[in-house]
């Protein structure tokens, strides 16, 4: 199959000689690597859309849509990294996020305004009852609870997971936790509820009791309840995990090759997102540099972690598919007697928790609610890249996090704390090593290389043997390299260029790493650095051996 | 052809020399960024967007969703679609109803007709009025006329022979009261009168003889009768099913008392006792069980008096022994044990192995010690959480092999 992916490759360079004779593109522009995706056109035109959510189960499920080829995610940048875009927004770096940071969030705005709360309309059909409010500065809101059985379960989750999620990258709603005071809801003529057929009709008193009669209410009465901001822009429905927008003009890659979706299937995993399908994502349309661009969000975090929104989450969530074949034919096969595993995990009785652990949990084995076109694709360079933000969140940033769901029960809170960065740590362990995990490239002005072996440095993995650096020089216009000398071995994350790699415009330094443990890490991460300003500049990694 | 960086300038040349042979050739000159490539790129898309295209299926599901169609199959006011049968052995039918819901939702009026593909019939209304003062506690009345073509009739008591079977047609209409409360969430009782007329008529199988044919009034009493019967029911049960629509754990015991009295002279005065005991223990979990069912009925005439042999109990059938045809063996006192082993395969899918034994007989000592009909089985059932949807059953039994295929779960009636 490799071999088969290699010759369409080379057929596809060949097509494209003709023009390459004439037009000679370079390996590497002047604007490389690119820190944002210009997303240049105006997406105005984009449609608002339905996603069925029983045909994304079974599309997803059955018929297997989306390109599986093995190949590279194709929005990387030169670098391997996501640059800023619709979809993504690099967060974890320089400056380093806060706790503070981390406990504001996506929320820029503020909570609902004191006052009444008017109703809009009531939400009773759904897995989640609900209400759409106006507070009394006029900004209209989404109002979720949590179950009777689980006070703070569900709304704990949203707050945690709309942190990290922020944290991550992603777009996220503004989440805040609120007070419902029933006294203060103030129903309209204007309000109203769909009833079970779809039909509108006027919101009563009535309705509004019974919806509440769904949600966990405090012994004064009250509600603990999330509002979430309406998102900015015109909503034009879910995305996709394969493919692309139709009608989107900036939306030029496959949804399953971009790898921030390929790689939010370790940050759900991490998360225990089971429920990131479709119907949990939102596109609006926005206004930016006066043209109209789609933004992509998550949505929805009320079934992550130990929550499944309207229950403690079902022991299966994060372990098996809704329909998965293997354990079907075996549990018919043996009459039932042969159990899946994950039946026995224990968890505690922490009810605003739900169910969630971290000793059973595997990342490898992780899985959402069905097959996810992009989460299938990941390869072990989109798992490394998604492992190392993992690992880039602190326990304390962790903490903060928690801290804004406000448990009553410490106990509760510290369990939360503790169980996210054991699965953080679980995620390093697993993804950290699957490639040869050398980041942050740096040739300094005398030719000495630096390099960082994250999985060492994060404590995945003991020091490795040695480093060897093949060092060639680099033809950008043609893309070839040309070797210089033996490899270097270095017992270092260091390395010195020999002084003839250094007379051209650019230069290659593909760095091999030997470890008993990991034979993988011999496969090289090969950097490129382009002459700039008297010193060079990193325009260059690539993860070999993956294809 | 998309793409970005690495893989990247290759996919470039390529689009663009797609590109070059439709459009001008300037738009070949080669871009000095990374974004220029990018929006050249977006740039040949702007020109060919449209919407994705959907598939059939799609956009079924999109109109199924957005038009709420399975809500309409079953919708708390207005008319709603009926499917499956009136009765066990009726073969599937259809039928449309119409309900509301008056009193803010503590008063249901319903009213449904439903016919089946053998031609049975069968038309209802009913009042029902819940809570009563707040409690769990529920008084209905209603009507219901039924016109069930094609029973079958293999004589009575144990001995009958397949070849004995004929065809017969009931006609009836029975209005009643009913009164039933919980307490506890677990103690059920119930109270229930009222009154029956049935009719008794050629059947209309053009496989089999009418029951006329073969049976005389001796030998199937009331075949010559149209009967209107009074009646009073009481019963008291424990039910302590977690899911009463598919059960994976606890249990339902009734005890049931009837009286029915002939309005005109007395020819069929009796009395009925049921006692029916299911439970289902989880092995491990609710992933697997086992569903033990157990059925005692028993009808005692009064003094003289005749029990229409339609009435009688009966063994045999999708909810009794499955190896035999509905209503199979039918006496004056019927026993029915179940056992089915049954295990999740996922979660809309169960199993079930399981072993039926009954027998009938003129009294229930009649039946102790005695070799009982048995049959064993599998079946599938296809389920929701909550309920099940549709049950496949197949039995071996001593008169060969059956297959029932019913939506509702078993032991449901």
């Amino acid at each position: 199959m490799t071999r088969l992916l290699r010759l369409l490759a080379t057929g596809l360079l060949v097509a494209a000689l003709p023009l390459a004779a004439r037009t000679a593109a370079p390996a590497y522009f002047p604007d490389d690597p690119l820190a944002v995706d210009p997303e240049s056109r105006d997406a105005a035109g984009v449609r608002e859309r339905d996603i069925s959510d029983p045909y994304d189960f079974v599309e997803n499920t059955f018929l297997k849509k989306g390109d599986r080829t093995n190949q590279r995610a194709v929005n990387v940048n030169t670098i391997d990294e996501v640059p800023d875009s619709s979809w993504f927004t690099n967060r974890l770096g320089a400056p380093p996020l806060t706790a503070d940071d981390v406990a504001r969030g996506p929320n820029l705005t503020g909570a609902p305004a004191a006052g009444p709360w008017t109703l809009v309309s009531g939400k009773s059909d759904g897995i989640t009852p609900g209400f759409t409010i106006r507070d009394a500065a006029g900004t209209t809101w989404f109002i979720k609870f949590d179950p009777v059985s689980n006070p703070e379960m569900a709304t704990g989750a949203e707050m945690i997971s709309t942190k990290l999620f922020w944290v991550l990258g992603y777009h996220v709603p503004e989440n805040y936790l609120a007070r419902l005071d029933p006294a203060n809801l103030v129903v309209t003529d204007q309000a109203t509820i769909r009833d079970v057929l779809g039909h509108k009709r006027a919101l009563t008193r009535a309705d509004v009791d019974e919806l509440l009669a769904k949600g966990a209410r405090r012994a004064d009465g009250t509600y603990r309840v999330i509002a979430s901001r309406a998102l900015p822009g015109t909503p034009v429905g879910p995305f996709k995990y394969f493919g692309t927008r139709g009608d989107d003009p900036n939306d030029i890659f496959p949804h399953e090759h971009r790898r921030e979706l390929r790689g939010l299937r370790a940050f759900s995993a991490w998360l225990n997102h089971d429920d990131s399908r479709s119907i949990n994502s939102l596109d609006t349309l926005v206004p930016v540099g006066g043209r109209t661009v789609v933004r992509h969000h998550l949505i929805d975090f009320g079934s992550t972690l130990g929550s499944a929104s309207v229950a403690a989450q079902k022991p299966r969530a994060g372990n098996e598919y809704i329909w998965e074949a293997r354990p079907t034919l075996l549990t018919m096969l043996s009459f039932g007697f042969w159990v899946r595993p994950w039946i026995k995990v224990q968890y505690p009785d922490y009810p605003s928790i739900g169910n969630l652990e971290a000793a059973y949990f595997w990342p490898e084995r992780w899985k959402p609610e069905y097959p996810n076109a992009a989460f299938d694709n990941a390869r072990p360079d989109d798992l490394f890249w998604a492992a190392r933000r993992v690992m880039a969140v602190t326990d304390e940033q962790i903490r903060a996090a928690v801290a804004s769901a406000e448990y009553s029960d410490p106990g509760a809170a510290a369990y939360m704390s503790d169980v996210i960065s054991a699965r953080r740590d679980k995620i390093g362990l697993q993804w950290l090593t699957g490639v040869n995990p050398l980041v942050d490239f740096a040739l300094d002005a005398s030719g000495t290389l630096t390099f960082t072996n994250v999985a060492t440095a994060t404590r995945r993995a003991a020091a490795p043997d040695g480093y060897e650096v093949v060092w060639s020089t680099f033809d950008n216009a043609t893309g070839v390299a040309q070797r210089i000398g033996a490899p270097v071995s270095s017992a270092a994350e260091r390395a010195q260029a020999p002084a003839e790699a250094l007379t051209g415009e650019f230069v290659e330094a593909a760095v091999h790493t030997r470890h008993p443990r990991f034979p993988e890490w011999r496969r090289p991460v090969v950097a490129h650095f382009r002459r700039h300003a008297g010193g060079w500049r990193l325009v260059g990694v690539r993860r070999d051996g993956l294809d | 052809m998309r793409c970005f960086p690495a893989a990247v300038v290759a996919c470039w040349l390529l689009s663009q020399s797609l590109a070059s042979a439709q459009t001008d050739p300037a738009a070949a000159t080669p871009p000095a960024t990374r974004a220029a490539a990018l929006e050249a790129e977006r740039a040949a898309r702007a020109q060919s967007l449209q919407a994705e295209p959907r598939s059939w299926l799609e956009r079924t599901l999109i109109f199924v969703e957005d038009k709420r169609v399975l809500q309409r199959l079953n919708p708390p006011e207005g008319f709603y679609p009926g499917v499956g049968g009136v009765t066990n052995g009726s073969g599937f039918g259809i039928g449309v109803g119409y309900r509301r819901r008056p009193a803010r939702g503590r008063v249901l009026l319903d009213a449904s007709t439903a016919y089946t593909y053998r031609g049975y019939k069968a038309a209802q209304a009913r009042i029902v009025a819940q809570p009563l003062a707040g409690r769990p506690m529920e008084l209905s009345a209603g009507t219901r006329w039924y016109d069930y073509t094609q029973e079958d009739f293999f004589g009575l008591g144990r001995t009958t022979s397949q070849s004995d079977r004929v065809s017969y047609r009931l006609e009836g209409l029975d209005t009643y009261t009913q009164f039933q409360a919980r307490k506890s969430h677990w103690l059920v009782v119930r109270a229930r009168a009222g009154a029956q007329r049935l009719t008794v008529d050629r059947g209309t199988d053009p496989r089999f003889p009418s029951v006329e044919e073969t049976f005389t009034d001796q030998t199937a009493p009331g075949l010559r009768d149209a009967l209107t019967l009074g009646y009073a029911q009481a019963s008291a049960g424990v039910d302590t099913r977690d899911q009463p629509g598919n059960t994976r754990g606890g249990g339902l015991y009734n005890l049931s008392f009837g009286a029915f009295r002939h309005t005109r002279g007395g020819d069929f005065d009796f009395n009925r006792v049921d006692v029916t005991a299911f439970h289902v223990i989880p092995i491990f979990d609710k992933k697997r069980g086992i569903a033990l069912h157990a059925t005692a009925s028993r009808i005692d005439p009064v003094g003289t008096s005749r029990v229409p042999f339609y009435l009688m109990p009966t063994v045999g059938g999708a909810d009794s022994i499955r190896g035999f045809r509905e209503f199979r063996f039918r006496d004056a006192a019927a026993v029915n044990f179940n056992v089915e082993y049954r295990w999740e395969a996922f979660s809309a899918l169960d199993l079930a192995l399981f072993v039926d034994a009954g027998d009938v007989g003129p009294t229930w000592r009649s039946l102790v010690g005695a070799n009982l009909r048995t049959a064993w089985g599998g079946g599938f059932r296809f389920n929701t959480n909550r309920r099940v949807l549709l049950r496949l059953d197949v039995a071996r039994g001593q008169e060969g092999l059956r297959i029932f295929a019913v939506m509702r779960p078993v032991f449901s009636r």
